[in-house]
């Protein structure tokens, strides 16, 4: 990261903080999701710490450690506030345990061979314009223009076709079954 | 609004294609709706399973763009303004429909086709009158209010993508919307004013105020 970039993110602007976000946005979500089991009070919480890293980007002070460890604190101290705040208890967390609990486990491995299998199945038994945007990726973080791009649609449809792509997995007797 | 229109709603949600107002009042009902919540759950968990770290850097790439910054644009205002919402209430309005603009809406669950340059929303509010036609009232976008008689009938037509819904007070309905502009679907009495929001699988968004007689 440039210091221009961090001496902006420190100013407040919203340059300088989109390129802290960009760069460290996978730590904090990782700090997150150790508190935080459901998807969707991981994305409140996540959007409850960045604004809280935007409002007091000023207290960031660079000599006393690098900006990724001030995140993952803010993140933590927050993710125990919300917790606090909806009457649970706050998980311990160990900030030198991050890296090694990312690998996915023997479990996860083999739900996401299961769920491979499943989709290659299930892209056999689609109309060809499905197939071709599920084996485009449009689920697999394929940006939309790039998705629209590979299939001849624009990106409006791409996103059409994604929301119906995610439904249509959820509806299959295995995929469905993945997130529960 | 019906289990069919959340479902479908927290489903876009979990696939990131939701933005603006309809993202924000979709997540706002999750957050306090159990059911919901845990439909969303499993949609992104599939979503992340499906397609691993690349989802996982567009989650974030979504979540930057719905970050509130000073100077984004403000959540448009919903619902009624206090100083016209009349003592008594009761429910309202109006509209809707058509049929099918989207090509890719057509047959069992679309993804049919492909529609190059799809128009905005656009919508039209009509008068039912007695003789079974219908009068314009107003135009979206376009019309910032339209006036109607209390107890007055309307019906709605609109022009975008796929599914239209359109809200007034605590009203929501859903409708397809039609390749040509033709009042259709029921017409509701309008028993309120309020604003008038309509919204079309998009995004888009179009709105204006009805207002009542004195």
């Amino acid at each position: 990261m440039q210091p221009a970039e961090l001496e902006a993110f420190r100013k407040g602007e919203r340059q300088g903080f989109e390129a802290v976000f960009r760069e460290h946005a996978a730590d904090v979500r990782r700090v997150v999701e150790r508190f935080m089991k459901s998807a969707f009070e991981q994305d409140d919480a996540l959007q409850d710490v960045w604004m809280s890293a935007w409002k007091q980007s000023a207290t960031f002070v660079p000599e006393r450690g690098p900006l990724v460890a001030w995140l993952k604190t803010l993140a933590a101290n927050r993710c125990r506030d919300l917790l606090r705040a909806r009457g649970r208890e706050p998980v311990e967390y160990d900030e030198d345990a991050d890296a090694e609990a990312d690998e996915p486990g023997p479990e996860e491995r083999a739900e996401q061979a299961q769920l491979k299998s499943a989709l290659e199945q299930l892209a056999a038994t689609l109309p060809a314009d499905e197939a071709a945007a599920l084996k485009a990726g449009i689920l697999s973080g394929v940006s939309h223009p790039d998705v629209a791009a590979a299939l001849g649609i624009n990106v409006r449809q791409s996103k059409y076709l994604k929301q119906k792509l995610l439904a249509r997995v959820l509806a299959h007797p295995t995929l469905g079954k993945a997130g529960t | 609004m019906s289990l069919f229109w959340y479902r479908k709603r927290v489903e876009a949600l979990a696939a990131g294609t939701l933005e603006g107002a309809e993202e924000r009042k979709v997540r706002e009902h999750v957050r306090g709706c159990d059911a919901c919540r845990a439909h969303y759950d499993r949609a992104v968990k599939v979503r992340l399973a499906v397609g691993g770290e690349g989802v996982r850097r567009e989650r974030d790439e979504e979540l930057l763009a719905r970050l509130p910054f000073p100077g984004r644009e403000p959540e448009p205002r919903r619902g009624f303004a206090p100083a016209l919402i009349p003592a008594v209430a009761a429910v309202l309005v109006a509209m809707l429909v058509a049929v099918l603009w989207h090509p890719w809406t057509r047959g069992d669950d679309g993804l049919r086709g492909g529609d190059e340059g799809a128009a905005p929303l656009q919508a039209r509010l009509y008068r039912e009158q007695a003789s079974g036609k219908a009068e314009l009232l107003g135009e979206l976008p376009g019309t910032s209010a339209v006036r109607v008689h209390r107890g007055e009938r309307v019906q709605l037509s609109a022009r975008g993508a796929g599914e239209v819904t359109a809200t007034l007070g605590d009203l929501t309905l859903r409708i397809e919307a039609s390749t040509k502009f033709q009042p259709a679907g029921e017409a509701w009495t309008v028993s309120e004013p309020g604003e008038l929001v309509v919204t079309d699988a998009a995004g888009h968004r179009v709105s204006c105020r009805v207002e009542l007689e004195p």
